[in-house]
């Protein structure tokens, strides 16, 4: 039988800040509330007379929960400890004398501190989850569209369960409004629990007229402001997105209403997915929607089982096997043609996947590693736990130090680095994350860079146009002289990663403080001249920006290709190209 | 001003290399080898003059692959096959049995496909190309069976070059970069070197039709005996590679040409992992002359892919990678190399070293 606790008999609250954020309106003596709605379309209670206060008292100095983050630490300062998988070194680029290949995967030998958790006690959410337990809310129903909303809450055990719909939807909505100011009433206490417009506006939808519906909403089935409690319900969203019979996706509040308005029916109409390819139109209109950039929704339709899209007064239902017959992959959210599939990248390919979602939105930048760990397959993704008392600074180092130490992707990583535009902010050799530019994890193993530059320079210049004429400017007599690109042979293989290769190197480490990479590089050469700006060129993969110095009587001319997104989906491609830009130190 | 420009104010920037392809630009901060990336780049040109040949071609003739050499000086007419053995282990006529390369390309396409990609970058497969690589991997496939010690089932390395044209084969130290020179098409072909690699490196060696008593075998050993030589690459006159022993008797001194003449040299047959050896030793030995006569980077030749082949444990078992190693100098073993010869007046060292990035 289910361990169903439902809070019949809350505590009290036991941090201020549950007066902030979750209200129970009650005198302090009303131990049996007797709820009606009066005709304002507000609670009362008939036992203590009393009524909640107004939503604009309630978010009075209410800070936005959603949108938390811990500021990054001083560069210096770093105190690097996560992933587990991860050793990382405290004494400046000196390895210790017993100093050791990394861990292998398995090995949680390092000091992963946990978070203090902060205030996780209230009169809704009464206790913190244990590791083996969910939380579903039971919508009430309601035939009334204006009438409160109101949710009973429960725990279940991993195993023992009643059917549950999961939604998927955005908290921001159409507008990206994050604030949470519709309050939404929980357990026999009507106790306030303050909601996105765009959340309310999807409990009102999937509330039915005559019974109860049960649900997992993220930001209620998970306490929000208990940092241990998110860290372990986190990765537990894998399989609550798995074991659910269905997810409903919910577009928006605009998106979701159809033309004519629902009076006449009590049930939206139901069409199977396919039926959106022969509206080319909707399909666009529906795929254009706010919520295909988010990046949690990802997670949630790639392991449903079966998905149900509410667009226009309709519900599109879908699962991998209809999904695979309709052209995503071709259309702005081509990770859509994973949908139903549990995985969008190869075993332990975490680099791959975030490539794939690094210009997904969220609201906290952390989310755009935490939010596709259960998008992978494999023990590494497994051992990466989510951990929300970390800053964005350590997890991203502390991600990016794991894939080089322990997994070896050093070219990979580097061949990304953020270089001098993060001065005083991360560290040179780690690749951006931040949102503006989201994560660009080009792999440079698909795109041969230089090699147009190295054929076409290799070409016979002097009996055909050549577009690259200008780079032997000042060469005394071009005619004699050739360009070589300097590359280490590699082949890339379909099947065989040029990183897989090499072997991984020996002596390679992270300091905790700094974040700074130790390793062995090849020197090439050092220069000692003013370099020259030989202009861009632009071709089908973007723009190539060269430059050269001289050296003796030769010269070295570098290519500096910001071309970051060619490799990804087409969706990605349609962004807005920014260029790498160099500042001074 | 360029964003670019900014860069010049610094002296104190230089260009590493994190693997194949991927240069970093990297500013030094102290003397402490601690650097800050300024941008990973993603190519790295050196403009130089072009290598001019004999009769005053340019560079962009100058200019070739291994594959165009093979398109252009009759390979095309190469033809190879698994020796055939009669019921007394004596071998069959070898150049009765002409394979087929395209059939093989049929069966192995992809596999031939790989392993082209691997030794000729960049290049397109031909069918100049396919028989070749058909010949390794009918090593490799012999070398499976050879687990099961059918030793009769060796591959025949090198009877269908006497469909080679003799021009291009017999041709002097030509300055013409597009004739491979006649030394290391004997070098590495000649029975005798075949039978001392063998003999060094895979302890066996397995008797061909010219020397049916073991003769020659004796006086090899004689010569050699068992102990196995320090190899090394050591550059001669400027310009050629020999391999020497430790001696400082190059194999092209036990090998004169006047007593091997290509056309002369018998079928060898050898162990399937020798034919690798000696055809990878061929095409480093080849093509390594090539792009040095061309002033091109040799970089990481085939013997290298090689190299990182076996370590793959893809195809080759361990004593070949041990017979690749023990050639091969140290240094070049690293993960990236270059040879410290290259680019000598621009301070390119091509030694690894630790660096710290913040």
């Amino acid at each position: 039988m289910a361990n169903l606790s439902s809070n019949s008999h809350p505590t009290a609250a036991t941090d201020q800040s549950y007066v902030i954020t979750m209200s129970r309106w009650h005198q302090s003596s009303c131990l049996t509330p007797i709820i009606a709605i009066q005709s304002s379309a507000t609670p009362h209670c008939l036992s203590c007379r009393s009524s909640p206060p107004k939503t604009s008292v309630l978010m009075r100095g209410h800070p936005n929960t959603f949108l938390q983050a811990l500021p990054n630490e001083l560069m210096g300062n770093l105190n690097l400890r996560w992933p587990p998988t991860m050793r990382y070194l405290n004494s400046k680029n000196t390895p210790p004398a017993n100093w050791s290949a990394p861990s292998e995967p398995g090995d949680h030998t390092s000091n992963n501190a946990a978070g203090t958790g902060g205030p996780h006690c209230s009169t809704i959410y009464t206790r913190r989850l244990r590791e083996n337990e969910f939380r579903l809310i039971h919508v009430s129903p309601s035939p009334f569209s204006n009438a409160p909303l109101h949710l009973a809450m429960a725990t279940y055990l991993d195993d023992d369960y009643p059917d549950y719909e999961a939604v998927s939807y955005t908290w921001g909505g159409d507008k990206g409004d994050s604030t949470p100011c519709i309050p939404v009433f929980i357990g026999p206490f009507w106790d306030i629990l303050l909601q996105t417009r765009n959340c309310a506006a999807m409990l009102r939808y999937v509330r039915h007229p005559d019974s109860q519906r049960p649900l997992w909403v993220d930001a209620i089935c998970i306490n929000q402001i208990d940092l241990q409690e998110k860290a372990i319900q986190i990765p537990k969203m894998t399989s609550i997105y798995k074991q659910c019979f269905r997810v409903l996706a919910f577009l928006g509040e605009s998106a979701t209403q159809g033309p004519q308005q629902q009076g006449r029916r009590m049930f939206p109409k139901r069409r199977p997915i396919s039926d959106l390819t022969a509206d080319v139109r909707s399909q666009r209109q529906m795929l254009e929607s706010n919520y295909f950039t988010r990046l949690w929704v990802i997670q949630e339709l790639v392991l449903a089982r079966h998905v149900v899209f509410v667009h226009q007064g309709v519900e599109y239902h879908a699962e991998a096997t209809s999904a695979a017959q309709v052209p995503f992959d071709t259309s702005a959210a081509p990770w859509l043609a994973w949908l139903g599939r549990q995985s969008i990248a190869s075993e332990n390919d975490l680099l791959g996947a975030m490539a794939l979602t690094g210009h997904a939105n969220c609201a906290d930048i952390r989310d755009k590693l935490f939010g596709i760990l259960g998008l992978v397959h494999g023990n590494q993704a497994q051992l990466m736990k989510p951990d929300y008392t970390l800053s964005s600074l350590q997890v991203f180092v502390g991600f990016f130090s794991h894939c080089v130490v322990v997994l070896g992707h050093i070219q990979r990583v580097l061949f990304n680095a953020i270089g001098l535009r993060g001065w005083g902010k991360q560290p040179s050799w780690v690749p951006s994350w931040s949102s503006d530019d989201g994560i660009t994890l080009a792999d440079f193993s698909r795109q041969n860079y230089g090699q147009q530059l190295s054929d076409m320079l290799g070409t016979d210049f002097t009996s055909r146009p050549n577009p690259f004429r200008h780079l032997y400017d000042g060469v005394t007599d071009r005619n004699h002289y050739q360009a070589r690109r300097i590359v280490l042979h590699h082949e890339s293989d379909d099947d065989v990663p040029p990183w897989s290769l090499f072997p991984l190197p020996q002596q390679c480490w992270v300091d905790s403080k700094n974040g700074a990479l130790s390793l062995r590089l090849v020197h090439f050469c050092g220069f000692f001249n003013r370099l020259e700006s030989l202009g861009l060129h632009f071709n089908s993969d973007g723009q190539q920006r060269l430059f050269a110095f001289r050296a003796w009587a030769r010269k070295i001319r570098l290519d500096d290709s910001s071309d970051k997104h060619h490799g990804q989906s087409r969706h990605d491609r349609r962004l807005q190209y920014r260029p790498r830009v160099l500042r001074r130190a | 001003m360029d964003n670019l420009d900014m860069i010049a104010d610094y002296n104190t920037d230089h260009v590493f290399y994190a693997g194949p392809d991927v240069p970093l630009l990297m500013r030094k901060l102290n003397d402490h080898n601690e650097y800050k990336v300024v941008a990973p780049l993603h190519s790295v040109f050196v403009v130089h003059p072009a290598p001019m040949s004999s009769n005053g071609r340019k560079d962009d003739e100058l200019d070739l692959d291994i594959s165009y050499l093979l398109r252009t000086h009759s390979l095309t007419s190469l033809q190879l096959s698994p020796p055939r053995f009669t019921a007394g282990g004596d071998l069959e006529d070898p150049y009765i049995d002409v394979l087929d390369p395209l059939a093989k390309q049929r069966r192995e396409t992809r596999t031939a496909k790989r392993l082209h990609r691997q030794l000729f970058p960049g290049a397109p497969t031909t069918e100049a190309i396919l028989p070749v690589l058909q010949m390794l991997l009918d090593g490799k496939k012999h070398h499976n069976r050879e687990q099961g010690n059918v030793k009769n089932n060796y591959p025949l390395f090198h009877e269908g070059f006497n469909n080679l044209n003799k021009d291009f084969l017999l041709s002097p130290l030509s300055t013409d970069p597009l004739q491979p020179p006649a030394e290391f098409v004997q070098f590495a072909f000649h029975a005798g070197h075949l039978r001392y690699l063998a003999e060094n490196y895979c302890g066996a060696l397995f008797t061909a039709q010219e020397d049916p008593d073991g003769s020659r075998l004796k006086e090899e050993e004689s010569l050699y005996g068992h102990s196995l030589p320090r190899w090394e690459w050591q550059r001669r006159q400027g310009e050629w590679l020999l391999l020497q022993d430790d001696a400082g008797n190059s194999i092209l001194a036990h090998c004169p040409l006047a007593t091997v003449g290509v056309l002369d040299v018998h079928p060898v047959v050898v162990r399937a992992r020798m034919a690798h050896i000696e055809f990878c030793l061929f095409w480093y030995t080849w093509e390594t002359q090539i792009l040095k006569r061309l002033g091109r980077t040799p970089g990481r030749t085939s013997l290298h892919r090689l190299y990182e082949l076996t370590d793959k444990g893809m195809s080759l078992q361990r004593k070949v990678k041990d017979a690749v190693r023990s050639v091969l100098p140290s240094r070049a073993l690293q993960p990236y190399y270059w040879p410290p010869e290259v680019f000598p007046e621009l301070g390119v060292d091509g030694v690894p070293q630790h660096v710290a990035i913040l």
